[in-house]
């Protein structure tokens, strides 16, 4: 972590959080899924 | 997005531009394909430590409709663009990530990269060619901003074209 950073959260590699908005998935098929707060992983990816 | 090129037209006889046209940030629709967009708009986002991203699986519809995290075998999506805005102009990246199934994809074994941008308020990746997706395995985005601000706002879109396979 850089002196930058200082001040911050900790984040472990298998933490998942929920975002505040939305995500949409759609197709031409008319398909479309509408997913509120979703859920994502935080990872270090220097290095990977 | 509209980009100028010089076009070579191959072939003789009647010109061909089909070549130039694969070029284009977002490639020639076929009759028998059909766009799949994958959009997120995030607000108040907590900023990572610069090194660290959030991950997200992408879904994908398979032929009867129903969404799935592992690729399709009945369709598949060549995915040709991921790009990710921020409301500050402030370091952000986009990557992408393929996963062999969904069990490595919990225990973080990472297949391979198809690729990482970083920018200034945004950030794009584009596949003149389209990255094929394979069935069973998971597609997962990456993406980060890093500034001295607690909080961002973010949008990200992945656009691929789906076609059936056809057994």
């Amino acid at each position: 972590m850089s002196n930058g950073d200082k001040g911050k959260e900790p984040v472990k590699s298998d933490d998942t959080v929920k975002l505040k908005g939305k995500v949409v998935i759609a197709n031409d098929r008319g398909q479309r899924t509408e997913i509120d707060n979703p859920e994502v992983r935080r990872k270090e990816v220097r290095g990977v | 997005m509209i980009r100028t090129f010089a076009v070579t037209p191959g072939g003789i006889g009647r010109r061909d531009y089909s070549t130039a046209i694969e070029y284009a940030s977002q490639p020639a629709l076929r009759g028998w394909q059909g766009r799949n967009n994958w959009a997120a708009d995030y607000s108040g986002v907590p900023t990572l430590p610069f090194g660290w991203a959030y991950e997200m699986r992408l879904g994908f519809y398979t032929a009867g409709g129903l969404l799935v995290y592992e690729a399709p075998s009945d369709i598949v999506n060549h995915i040709y663009y991921a790009g990710v805005t921020s409301s500050r102009k402030a370091l952000v990246n986009v990557g992408l990530w393929v996963f062999a199934n969904l069990a490595d994809w919990w225990a973080w074994i990472v297949e391979k990269s198809l690729g990482w941008v970083n920018g200034y308020g945004a950030a794009e990746l584009e596949f003149t060619k389209g990255v094929n997706t394979e069935a069973g395995k998971v597609y997962s985005i990456m993406f980060g901003e890093y500034s001295p601000e607690p909080l961002f706002d973010m949008r990200i879109t992945v656009n691929a074209l789906e076609e059936e396979v056809i057994l």
